[in-house]
């Protein structure tokens, strides 16, 4: 059976005895288990978003090692948040890759004209992006603690990490699918790196907010992301505390909302 | 009488070698002039092959500046002013200016490999080697078209940077030394890209050098004195051949001109640009071999 028949076939299979949205998470499921069997089948596509978060926390701890004299205690500690992050939003854009790849190959035609409820396309890729930013996560974590992190807050730091770079894969899927919905095509690509780029080197990524001067410190100052950011260093770099975390949760929380909006106006175009 | 005939006959001869030697140089520079202003002109009439290679380093160079323009200040109080890995003046933008330059070059050089090879994805190149072009013209013709984009980068950051503040301690002779590096680099980096595209044939493949070149220059002294750094990155930051030349040419801009800095500045890239050409004309004689 082919990953689109699979699809309208649970749809078909449940559209007698549930309703429209709980028909959603059975498809969804099937789009991510698709998702992560594509880990597998095409490689290529994942593996930046592996390579370039491990390739971040050493080049950025080893390059800027001498910043702990003036700007953080422990360089591997407040780049390896930063890396989790940065390698979260890569899932993301992944899934935004791999929706333009098949819109342009057709299968997302299939996909649209099976008797599926339209937001498990959304549904599908979140979970199959919530999944595969365990990877970057472990590894970099895995990395980290092996090249002297230091985590003050003990293990709620994994907690706020994961939460940072979850939610911010979140907003980068639904970002990325939006933009693969209007362009209808892979020239989407270098949108959706540079987004990540810019929102996060806008914002603390680099050095903290104490350390910067003119334009990039009134940006940063602003920048959502410096809020994430915070959650994400949250018992790396201190304790854990509640004034460090709201700000980011807030702020994932609202983008989430937009951006998925985002995405379904996007998707809503595009249904025939 | 015999002799004097067969001297006239022998100098005859070596005028006639003379002749083909300097119809054959001639015709040899036509074709690496014709094919030099093809790589050129290719590279001029495609701006998203040399803005991006001008812009990103220049958008990084801000980005870098206004975040790390403090550090080399707090180091240099830490130390009671008597440690300046920075440079004399201790000024973020002027040590940035060489790592802006390089990243740059290191980029924009990949655009001779990827044409090559674009030119044999399309056939261009199986059509040029059917004529009685030298084979070594097609070579030198693309690393021309990479040297120029490298010296003209050069000359851009340059003027950029100047109109932002930087200073060249080394006046002009320290000033020169900078895009002759540059275009040294640039010759290095499209040897290789070039080698890369004969031996694959595929612009993907010339691409998936990025990442390598990305992580040697992160892995050396561009962004961050190596003075400041520990442990085994250090060592192999201290170690990269990149970081030689970078520190040659960095001398030249934050203390002055310096002749044995000049020296490492030229000469490592000169050296590598040497081995990828090389390793280009041995990748295309096998490619021609196995036609």
């Amino acid at each position: 059976m082919t990953d689109a028949a699979a699809v309208a076939d649970v749809g078909r299979q449940d559209h007698g005895d549930l309703t429209g949205d709980a028909r959603v998470w059975p498809v969804a499921a099937q789009l991510a288990r698709r998702s992560i069997v594509l880990i597998t089948r095409l490689p290529s596509a994942f593996i930046p978003s592996v390579v370039f978060p491990l390739f971040l926390v050493i080049a950025f701890s080893g390059s800027f090692d001498g910043l702990s004299r003036v700007a953080f205690d422990n360089a591997m500690s407040w780049y390896a948040p930063l890396a989790v992050i940065q390698g979260c939003a890569f899932v993301g854009v992944g899934a935004g890759f791999a929706a333009s790849r098949e819109i342009e190959s057709g299968f997302y035609d299939r996909l649209l004209l099976a008797p599926t409820p339209a937001v498990s396309l959304l549904a599908g890729p979140a979970l199959a992006t919530a999944l595969r930013s365990i990877v970057p996560f472990t590894i970099v974590i895995v990395v980290a603690l092996i090249g002297g992190a230091a985590t003050p807050g003990g293990p709620l730091a994994l907690a706020t990490v994961f939460v940072a770079g979850l939610g911010t894969a979140l907003v980068h899927t639904f970002w990325c699918l939006g933009l693969a919905y209007r362009f209808k095509s892979q020239r989407a690509a270098p949108v959706m790196q540079i987004g990540v780029f810019l929102t996060n080197f806008l914002a603390t990524a680099q050095v903290p907010l104490g350390l910067m001067t003119g334009w990039l410190h009134t940006v940063a100052r602003f920048n959502p992301m410096t809020n994430v950011f915070r959650l994400g260093r949250a018992g790396w770099i201190g304790e854990v505390t509640w004034g460090d975390c709201w700000g980011g949760l807030l702020a994932l929380a609202v983008f989430i909302a937009l951006s998925f909006w985002f995405a379904r106006r996007g998707l809503t175009k595009m249904v025939p | 009488m015999a002799a004097v005939a067969a001297d006239a006959t022998g100098v005859a001869g070596a005028d006639a070698r003379a002749q083909r030697a300097t119809r054959g140089l001639r015709s040899a520079m036509a074709q690496v002039g014709a094919l030099s202003g093809r790589s050129v002109r290719n590279i001029w009439r495609q701006p998203q092959v040399w803005i991006p290679s001008i812009a990103f380093p220049l958008m990084f160079a801000a980005l870098n500046t206004a975040a790390l323009g403090r550090v080399p200040g707090q180091i240099a109080d830490q130390s009671g002013g008597t440690f300046h890995p920075f440079g004399p003046r201790d000024v973020y933008l002027d040590f940035l200016f060489v790592a802006t330059l390089t990243q740059g070059v290191l980029f924009g050089g990949l655009s001779g490999g990827s044409e090559l090879a674009q030119d044999i994805e399309s056939g261009f190149f199986d059509r040029l080697v059917t004529t009685p072009v030298r084979r070594a013209s097609i070579l030198v013709g693309r690393l021309a078209g990479s040297a120029v984009l490298g010296g003209v980068q050069a000359l851009v950051f340059m003027a950029v940077f100047l109109a932002f503040g930087a200073r060249v301690q080394g006046g002009l002779a320290g000033a020169v030394v900078l895009p002759l590096a540059a275009m040294l680099l640039a010759l290095t980096i499209g040897g290789l890209a070039c080698a890369m595209a004969i031996r694959t044939g595929s612009v993907e493949a010339v691409q998936g050098v990025f990442p390598l070149i990305f992580i040697t220059l992160f892995i050396s002294s561009a962004f961050f004195p190596t003075a400041l750094m520990t442990g085994w990155y250090r060592t192999v930051a201290t170690h990269n051949p990149l970081s030689t030349m970078i520190n040659g040419m960095r001398h030249q801009v934050l203390v002055g001109f310096d002749l044995a800095e000049a020296a490492k500045a030229v000469l490592v890239p000169g050296g590598l640009a040497t081995l990828a050409i090389v390793l280009c004309l041995v990748s295309l004689r096998a490619r021609l071999a196995q036609r």
